[in-house]
């Protein structure tokens, strides 16, 4: 459903095909192909969008597998000095691997030279700030070294920011906001309707286990589906959710 | 000062509204009001912005967003039912075809300078006829909103009093509520004389021909 009108610049074009993929995005492959078009279109080889919740990071991006797999295997999201700014910083910024951000220790130069062999030499970044001190950061890169990154912040800071934060924003927002109305029930399997019922009269997993005839670790395995389904907190939040949409009877 | 109505569909072509739209929200309501609003660089934006809301736009001749509103079906995901309704006491959620949410209203005092009846900001007037009107379109009788009681002030002198859904309680800063607005020829009446709108009405998408903006505005005539 892409929306013509001759009237549209480029960038709005570019905007406008991304918020329409995103509306229809349904899972990480999808983000990622989605955003990688943008970055193209913007003039970007890649993107990555990382964000970090309590101690697992979560990374979206097109940068090579080989890359990123060690990138996480050598715990570098504590080492690089682009995702060490964006914690601190609160608008987006440009920077080179040579150059705009000074490495603070030789471990950081030997992370930007590493970066570089990959083909990493610059990029622009958007520090975005969730709730509960939660961060992340989504990240345009090139590696065309001598980008004009001061000029393209200056001409499409909105842009790049908007694409940033609907981005972040559709990523985490709970899977249950997309389903229809009415669709909830659907979601729900026969198994985790029946622990939520108990637990919604106040039976615990080792109590509903009993009951059901089956171990409490079951019992805690289809509680933890539907509260990842509904998109809930907690057991407790999940028994609340499903009860006000009428998925419990 | 016109209303421009957007969801995502016209968002690339007002990328800037956007824009200044979640600019004037992070003024308002993290800035000025000190809710615990999300905010990355100077915008703020929530979930509910990612389930394709309407948004009506009050714009100045210059191209300023002077204040915003939120829409959301009530039969969707809404941040009165999934995020607010321990303020409705033991009440349901409403969840109707014709019950729209509303919520993130708020009007830039700093610019939008024209004071009218009863002390209310013209440019809070024109986005309560935008609201009337955008529910008619839609088929709906009633909005539901999560506000406070400064805004339930605000609403009674305007001439658009809340019904209240139960009892507001405290929640951080704030004595917030739920509450329904109820659709009213004698309100829209109103709206439009303190507005200084004459009667205005939605032109329907698609009857404007090719022109897709000039179709989905209001003008109001600051005459």
């Amino acid at each position: 459903m892409w929306t013509v009108d001759s009237s549209m610049s480029r960038p709005e074009h570019l905007f406008q095909e991304f918020i329409d993929a995103l509306q229809t995005a349904r899972d990480d492959r999808e983000f990622e192909r989605l955003a990688t078009r943008s970055a193209h279109g913007l003039g970007f080889r890649w993107f990555a969008y990382l964000s970090m919740t309590e101690d697992a990071p979560k990374l979206i991006s097109s940068y090579p597998r080989s890359w990123t797999d060690r990138y996480f295997r050598l715990n570098y999201q504590r080492l690089d000095p682009v995702i060490h700014r964006a914690r601190h910083e609160h608008s987006l910024f440009g920077w080179t691997t040579e150059g705009s951000i000074r490495p603070r220790s030789s471990e950081q130069r030997r992370f930007f030279v590493e970066a570089t062999t990959f083909g990493i030499k610059s990029g622009i970044t958007m520090p975005i700030r969730g709730g509960f001190g939660r961060t992340a950061a989504f990240t345009l890169a090139t590696d065309d070294p001598i980008m004009q990154l001061d000029r393209l912040l200056a001409s499409s800071g909105d842009i790049l920011q908007l694409i940033g934060l609907y981005f972040h924003t559709h990523v985490s927002k709970p899977p249950v906001a997309t389903a229809d109305a009415g669709s909830g029930e659907a979601i729900l399997s026969q198994r985790e309707r029946q622990c939520l019922s108990w637990a919604a009269r106040g039976k615990t997993s080792a109590e509903t286990a009993v009951l059901v005839g089956v171990t409490p670790r079951t019992i805690a395995f289809h509680l933890e589906n539907a509260r990842r389904k509904v998109g809930a907190v907690s057991i407790a939040h999940c028994v609340a959710l499903a009860l006000r949409r009428g998925l419990l009877r | 000062m016109r209303v421009i109505v957007l969801d995502h569909r016209q968002a690339g072509q007002h990328l800037h509204l956007l824009a200044e739209m979640f600019r004037l929200r992070r003024r308002v309501f993290k800035d000025r009001l000190g809710w615990a609003v999300s905010v990355s660089g100077d915008f703020e934006i929530d979930i509910y912005d990612t389930l394709d809301p309407t948004y009506l736009l009050a714009v100045s001749e210059q191209g300023t967003v002077l204040g915003c509103v939120r829409l959301l079906p009530t039969t969707g995901p809404n941040m009165l039912s999934d995020t607010f309704a321990v303020l409705l006491g033991c009440r349901d959620a409403p969840r109707s075809e014709h019950i729209l949410e509303s919520s993130r209203f708020c009007v830039d005092t700093e610019r939008a300078l024209q004071i009218g009846h009863a002390g209310v900001n013209r440019a809070t007037f024109v986005l309560f006829a935008a609201m009337l009107e955008t529910m008619r379109a839609r088929g709906a009788r009633a909005i539901v909103t999560v506000t406070d009681t400064r805004m339930e002030r605000i609403l009674r002198r305007a001439g658009w009093p809340l019904e209240r859904l139960a009892p507001p309680q405290i929640l951080g800063e704030t004595t917030a509520l739920a509450a329904l607005l109820h659709d009213s020829d004698r309100v829209l009446e109103a709206m439009y004389h303190h507005a200084g709108l004459d009667g205005a009405v939605v032109v329907p998408p698609g009857a404007g021909a090719a022109a897709g903006l000039v179709s989905l505005e209001f003008t109001a005539q600051t005459g």
